[in-house]
């Protein structure tokens, strides 16, 4: 071997700790992204995105003063334009209920796509969380560098949160984004405003608590078979165990997937949203009015609390497996 | 010299499994050997040297911090584990890469650090684009130095990196261990290679079933090991005619002969006497001489020394 350095010894300043959590995620992300399963998740999670935007610029096109759907139906005879005007005017004059409810149904739905396809994409990278890194005892090596557990676990946390932010929040704030900037005036914008803010917390909630499952699944085992097996029995049989109606409440509480859904509804709040237009909007008829109503209501969160009590226990578990895992190596 | 290691009655327990029981020691600049049977303590040591565990009890310091969980020590501590496993599928640029950047360094300085580090231990370049799941123990012990070394760290811990060595790559490698202490950086090192430990380092500590028993410790320190050994082998011609030499002299205490094999083991009685004039014993006493060695290295006499506390 060579007798000396080759060397000269570092004189810059080494990155912080900043630097090292961001070196965790980044490796992370760039590693899944090598693979073609998780690109073409991706392509559908923006293909989500997208379709949400198109729903938004339709819409908008649609009520819009001259827009295409009042000019399409001024070929149909006076009777079909005037219609056409009414539905126009109906949006200008209750722009609040129907910017909202319709926003609030889009984000709602959006909120589904990007949660499954999150599951998804989780289900892919859990081995690859904390898994690999202890079959192959890669801790020993990363923690005797100048990284401790809790640097390890933000930069574990955050490619959780940067995949999902490429699956969920990317999409969510991309087809809003597109569909308030081609809208004839700000009240799309105006209105728009606390769906949007009711989507981005649900986003937030669902990044800490799936975060956190995922990672304490992925540490309880060294088989990536195992944790596979575990985080799909959690999330599918779990949850398709919790879908019957008559299945006991406790029961449904230990499907982390049944309880998400639950905080779904109460942050959304679409039975609200529905409520008010089958209720404050004028002209409608009886039995529509009955039916957004009743639609609404099977939106409702039914057991929120316990729900809640559910997915905190999740993530208490998560987290003392991760942390006495990471303790042990 | 001040100790790079302090550490004061430190013990280490997993539950009701003991780890390290009460250990008192210091690591001076230079290289130390860490030796002692499986089970003995050692990884408990490393670790708790790394920073990675802490201690149930006691004080220990290295460069005047307590280790755990500092990432101001941590990054000038290098460790190389004595696990073989590697992420099989990176190639050892792409291990090395991140890790440099785990360490704080910019993804081009990792590069340029992990390709003369892979040169340093003498990895072929050819090998630098193989998965290291391709890797033979020997490579794979190659780029765990090299990963250790990545940072020129001051303080140089290595468990067991002589595993899988052929006698070549065991030289290369106590040469790299060399240059860094000349270089003014400390190396504790463990191995069961103790001949080749022996001959690499200055101090030693032992540890027996989690303690340091400080009767075997002293009969470790150097001005112990700087006496003449207390019983000799020689390989010679006549080893019956030798013996009777050596005991005209009054220099042995008492002998055993293998005739068929042509060997010759002496106790003395004046060690100092014959190994300070032993070419002309040697030559007087008319004998053919082929090989000369101690009959047990202190290392060996060390471990095997029943615990005395």
């Amino acid at each position: 071997m060579e007798a000396e350095l080759t060397l000269s010894r570092w004189s810059g300043k080494p990155g912080g700790v900043g630097y090292r959590r961001w070196v965790i995620m980044s490796a992370g992300i760039r590693e899944l992204l090598g693979t073609r399963f998780f690109r073409a998740i991706l392509i559908l999670a923006w293909v989500a995105g997208i379709a949400t935007a198109a729903v938004g610029f339709l819409f908008a096109q649609t009520v819009s003063e001259g827009g295409w759907l009042e000019s399409a139906a001024s070929h149909f005879g006076p009777r079909i334009h005037a219609i056409a005007t009414a539905i126009d005017a109906f949006v200008l004059l209750y722009p609040d209920i129907c910017i909202r409810a319709l926003f609030t149904n889009l984000f709602w739905l959006h909120s589904m796509a990007g949660v499954g396809l999150s599951m998804v994409a989780l289900t892919l990278m859990v081995p690859r969380l904390v898994t690999r890194d202890r079959a192959g005892r890669a801790l020993t090596v990363y923690l005797s560098r100048p990284l401790t557990t809790a640097d390890y676990l933000f930069g574990k946390l955050g490619t959780i949160a940067g995949v999902l932010a490429l699956l969920w929040t990317g999409p969510l704030l991309f087809g809003w984004l597109l569909s308030v900037l081609f809208a004839p005036d700000s009240s799309f914008f105006l209105y728009s405003l606390i769906p949007l803010m009711r989507a981005l917390a649900f986003n937030a909630i669902g990044l800490a608590a799936l975060a956190t499952i995922a990672l304490g699944v992925s540490a309880v085992s060294r088989s990536s078979r195992t944790t596979i097996i575990l985080w799909l029995g959690l999330w599918l049989v779990a949850g398709t165990i919790a879908k019957p109606p008559g299945t006991p409440d406790w029961m449904k509480r230990a499907s982390f997937s049944h309880d998400l859904a639950q905080v779904r509804e109460a942050v959304f709040k679409v039975d609200e949203a529905l409520e008010q237009v089958g209720t404050e909007l004028p002209f409608l008829d009886r039995s529509v009015a009955s039916d957004f109503v009743q639609v609404g209501r099977k939106a409702e969160a039914k057991d929120l609390a316990g729900s809640i009590a559910g997915l905190g226990v999740f993530v208490a578990l998560s987290s003392a497996v991760f942390f006495r895992r990471l303790r042990s190596e | 010299m001040n100790p790079i290691i302090q550490a004061e009655n430190v013990s280490r327990f997993y539950g009701i499994i003991l780890g390290l029981n009460n250990v008192s020691f210091a690591v001076r600049p230079g290289i130390t050997g860490v030796v002692g049977q499986n089970g003995a303590g050692k990884t408990t040591l490393f670790r708790l040297l790394t920073g990675q565990i802490r201690q149930s009890s006691g004080s220990l310091r290295i460069f005047g911090q307590s280790p755990w969980n500092n990432t101001a020590v941590k990054a000038r501590i290098g460790y190389c584990p004595e696990t073989e496993e590697l992420p099989g599928s990176l190639r050892p640029l792409e291990w090395l890469g991140g890790l440099g950047m785990i360490s704080g360094f910019g993804a081009a300085e990792s590069r340029v650090r992990a390709e003369a580090m892979l040169g340093r231990v003498r990895l072929a370049p050819e090998h630098w684009r193989k998965p290291l799941g391709a890797f033979s123990k020997g490579m794979r012990q190659r780029v765990k130095l090299a990963q250790c070394l990545l940072h020129e760290p001051d303080l140089v811990i290595l468990d067991e990196p002589m595993n899988g060595l052929d006698p070549v790559g065991r030289e290369d490698f106590a040469n790299v261990l060399r240059d860094l202490a000349a270089g003014g950086r400390s190396v504790v090192i463990s191995s069961h290679i103790l001949h080749d430990l022996e001959a690499l380092c200055g101090e030693f500590l032992l540890l027996k079933w989690g303690r340091i028993p400080r009767s075997a410790n002293e009969a470790l320190s150097q001005e112990s090991r700087a006496r003449w050994p207390e019983s000799t082998i020689f390989r010679c011609g006549s080893p019956e005619r030798l013996a009777r030499y050596l005991f005209e002299e009054r220099l042995i205490r008492g002998c055993e002969i293998a005739e068929e094999t042509g060997v010759l083991q002496v106790r003395w009685s004046e060690p100092d006497r014959f190994y300070r004039d032993f070419h002309r014993f040697l030559l007087e006493s008319g004998v053919a001489i082929f090989e000369v060695r101690s009959a047990v290295a202190s290392l060996e006499k060390a471990i095997e020394t029943p615990p005395t506390l």
